[in-house]
């Protein structure tokens, strides 16, 4: 992988700069290219120095590319979800936005709130991060560059704010230059940077643009006057997920009132590790299924075929199994990986808003918080929107039956496109435990398709004449 | 109620000149009443009208000057009673659904009606039942059956938690429960509907070993063929083809089942639908002896060779096309690849089974490229996959058998 011509999001997850804020820019009435231009130096590549400040990467919508210059013919190379962006009616219907998150209900992303980038600046601390932003605030101002922001952060405990703890099971990017943790999936470079092989071993489509007069150096010259623009890039998926966290703990209390349980409170977290396939310090059900343990050194290198065939340990439907079902789905634990493997997207997600305190169930306060998604993959239809199309959506998948992810999972919806009542089942013996009514506890606030260029498809937008 | 055999109807005749669009915007206009009226058919499982247009050959030239009207369905029983039984579901319905194809009879006289839907029917060379032996009244049977079962473990549970402990208690139980629900939907608890494994397809495996040789020791040859004509070939890659994308892509993943028509030219050369029959043939014989490979959320597929050189792969599946076709290039490359390498614009394989579909996005290209619209379908179980199929009909024969410990064990995994 070139990683000098990468943005630096794309290897790094920038956990030393705990502290972000995630910027929606408007080019309308503005210079973009010019604001672009003064800001090609300060965006991080893949090769940055560790001890730098600050990191910044930036990412353009389809709108925002053409604001930047591509035409028509150009954007036609580019993968057709993108182009349509996520708010188009085909991807709400692919992602299972409908009711609570249909586009229309959205802040951003969607009718007047469509957007053209997404700025990514990250500090160590507060104060360098308010620094920062100002002066990055007093350019788009000076270009004319409409924005809106969100502060986000890695949570200082490690859990996101349901409580569990995040980030466990990132998979290992060929070429991305760091040793392989224990379980960690490994993928092919082209399963997450574009010009280079996949998991099937072939070169998947890469987005060009006609070349243009005057650019310095252009990103990969092709046949026909076009430049290679994809190169080097990455898609990039963004959803805000408001979260409801009094009311998922509140919804585990109740079940563990209504089953009698002697302690309430401990059966309540039990439910809730159920629902999300690990205990809130990280380890997983599949080792510990009855009670939370100590975490030992990988909460990542287990599977469940050997381990949990019947999903007796961890239900099938739990939220970690849904998103990476491993080696389960195949014919033998080797070819379900590969299957699994082809599916897969790298995690660049923040937390927003306070954690929720108090006892257990904790009292809604009212204060939105939850999580911006942020994702990269090569292939947005194959990657992210099959994990969340199949895998977490499917009312079919793993042998289970009208049943979506506990967590994220759509509102399901009759054949006359009704609403119909979210449930959970846990195999036990002799027969299955099964909750309903569950609520809606992850609701999208907005969200976009981006598209991430390398260094000199960025130098490339802001340079040259068409 | 016994076994029945499940069986394809591929009728495919020519629409009158000039009648095409008005039969295509009918369709699509009637598919919610085509739908509902089909419902009371008693022998339908899937029913699709699909008008097949003039499509390209390897030199560019249309095949056919007449768009024809593919109207299929998987079925129980022998096809004079199943025409009888779309007639009298459809009604005066039948007859708009046929409108301007030639040589149609109308539907007042049935013996017409059942001699036409003989004379234009084509045979599969290849047909795929997922669950046989599985009439249409048996699958709504087994859902009621286990629709009233989970009821009664909701009535026997405290919060979450079934009140119970033992399970062959519980499994016998519920086996009162389901002998009413039996009565009354005419269903024979245990395995009465079950169809044995058909043995004549691994011989069909062993019986043509010097076809296959022929066909492979030909292979060399044909790649060579395939990657001169390449060269020269255009990409497929047209507008008027990204504007069907977008039209398929719209229309599909609407609900758990999804509808699969696709058409594509034969690539020239005698040999060429020799080996293709071969090569499906082969196909059969695998899943007659248990292959499943890239089929497992299949309800029912078929592929037919039509008389103009094109073939027709028509089939039902559950979840979404995304991952339809990843499942075939998963787990069905090889096979998808000896069939696919006879036909037009197929990514360039080798030695008959390599490459080809697992270059994925050639093939998924592949695949759009030849899909065409489907006017109007119809599923007599839409909510329910090909695992929930045979998963109640095994709840359904475990309950009609002895309900010792293993037995109940399994029974109640099941719900």
């Amino acid at each position: 992988m070139e990683r000098a011509d990468v943005q630096g999001l794309v290897l790094f997850g920038y956990r030393q700069h705990p502290r972000a804020r995630f910027y929606l820019l408007k080019f309308a009435g503005g210079n973009p290219r010019e604001w672009l231009r003064r800001a090609l130096p300060d965006v991080t590549s893949g090769a940055e120095d560790a001890d730098a400040r600050y990191r910044f990467n930036l990412a353009f919508s389809a709108r925002g590319l053409a604001a930047l210059g591509l035409d028509a013919d150009d954007l036609a190379t580019f993968q057709r979800e993108f182009v349509q962006g996520m708010a188009h009616p085909e991807r709400s219907r692919v992602l299972g936005d409908r009711h609570a998150d249909d586009p229309t209900r959205w802040r951003w992303g969607s009718g007047d709130e469509q957007v053209d980038a997404l700025a990514l600046l990250y500090a160590r601390s507060d104060e360098a991060l308010q620094e920062r932003a100002a002066e990055l605030e007093k350019s788009l101002a000076k270009f004319g560059i409409g924005h809106a922001s969100q502060d986000v952060s890695l949570p200082d405990d490690g859990r996101e704010h349901f409580g569990f703890v995040t980030g466990s099971c990132e998979p290992r990017v060929r070429g991305a230059g760091r040793r392989r943790r224990r379980g960690e999936a490994r993928l092919a470079t082209g399963e997450l940077v574009l010009g280079y092989a996949n998991g099937y071993g072939a070169i998947g489509s890469v987005p060009s643009a006609k070349a243009r007069r005057g650019t310095r150096e252009h990103p990969f010259p092709l046949a026909g006057g076009r430049v290679g623009f994809g190169h080097n890039g990455s898609y990039l998926v963004a959803r805000q997920l408001r979260q409801d966290v009094a009311g998922f703990w509140q919804y585990c209390w109740a079940a563990a009132l209504a089953e009698r349980a002697p302690d309430a409170a401990e059966r309540a977290r039990h439910i809730a590790a159920r629902l999300v396939g690990r205990w809130p310090n990280g380890v997983p059900l599949v080792e510990a299924p009855e009670a939370e343990r100590a975490a030992g050194a990988s909460l990542n290198d287990f599977g469940f075929r050997d381990h949990d065939p019947d999903g007796l340990r961890c239900p099938f439907g739990a939220h970690i199994r849904r998103a990476n079902p491993r080696d389960m789905l195949g014919e033998s634990a080797e070819h379900a990986q590969r299957e699994a493997n082809l599916h897969r997207i790298v995690r660049r997600g923040r937390v927003f808003g306070p954690k929720l305190a108090g006892s257990l169930p904790p009292p809604d306060d009212g204060v939105e918080r939850g999580l911006y998604f942020v994702a990269l993959n090569a292939d947005i239809s194959r990657q992210f929107e099959f994990i969340q199309q199949t895998w977490l959506n499917g009312g079919k998948s793993a042998g289970l039956s009208g049943e979506r992810d506990p967590l994220v999972g759509a509102d399901g919806a009759d054949l006359e496109g009704a609403p119909i009542s979210r449930r959970f089942s846990v195999p036990a013996r002799p027969v299955r435990q099964r909750y309903e009514g569950l609520p809606k506890v992850v609701q999208v606030r907005g969200g976009e398709y981006f598209f991430l260029p390398g260094m000199r498809a960025l130098n490339f937008l802001c340079d040259g004449v068409d | 109620m016994s076994a029945v055999r499940q069986q394809a109807l591929t009728l495919s005749a020519p629409v009158d000149l000039g009648r095409e669009a008005a039969l295509d915007a009918w369709l699509r206009d009637n598919e919610p009443e085509l739908k509902r009226r089909l419902s009371d058919s008693r022998t339908t499982h899937f029913a699709r009208w699909a008008l097949l247009p003039p499509t390209l050959d390897e030199a560019g030239k249309p095949i056919g000057a007449q768009h024809l009207l593919l109207f299929e369905t998987s079925f129980d029983g022998e096809l004079s009673d199943h025409v009888a039984d779309l007639r009298s579901a459809l009604g005066s319905w039948l007859d708009p659904a046929f409108g301007g194809v030639v040589g149609y009879p109308g539907a007042e006289n049935l013996t017409e009606l059942v001699e036409f839907f003989r004379r234009a029917s084509l045979r599969a060379a290849s047909f795929h039942v997922a669950n046989r032996g599985l009439s249409v009244s048996v699958v709504h049977g087994d859902a009621a059956l286990r629709r009233a079962l989970e009821a009664r473990l909701c009535e026997l549970s405290v919060g979450a938690i079934v009140q119970a402990t033992d399970a062959v208690q519980l499994a016998r139980e519920l086996r009162q429960v389901a002998r009413a629900v039996a009565r009354q939907n005419g269903l024979a608890l245990g395995n009465a509907h079950r169809v044995p494994s058909r043995a004549a397809g691994r011989w069909a495996l062993v019986a043509r070993p010097f076809g296959l040789l022929l066909a492979f020791l030909l292979s060399p040859f044909f790649e060579w063929r395939d990657e001169r004509v390449r060269r020269r070939q255009p990409s497929f890659d047209t507008p008027a083809l990204r504007e069907r994308r977008d039209h398929l892509g719209r229309e599909e993943d609407r609900f758990d089942q999804n509808v699969l028509t696709e058409l594509v030219a034969i690539k020239p050369g005698w040999y060429r639908p020799f080996c293709l029959k071969l090569m499906l043939q082969l196909a059969s014989a695998l899943a007659a002896a248990g292959w499943r490979g890239g089929m497992r959320s299949v309800h029912f597929t078929r592929w037919v060779v039509l008389p103009d050189r094109r073939l027709l792969l028509s089939s039902y599946y559950d979840g979404s096309w995304q991952a339809h076709l990843s499942q075939l290039v998963g787990e069905a490359a090889r096979v998808m690849t000896m069939i696919g390498t006879h036909t037009i614009w197929f990514p360039s394989t080798r030695l008959l089974l390599f490459r080809g579909a697992r270059d994925e996005p050639a093939f998924k290209a592949w695949m759009r490229a030849n899909q065409l619209p489907t006017q109007a379908w119809y599923s007599a179980y839409p909510a329910l996959s090909v695992a929930d199929v045979a998963k109640n009909a095994e709840i359904r024969e475990l309950l009609g058998g002895e309900l010792d410990a293993a037995a109940a064990e399994r029974l109640l995994a099941l719900l």
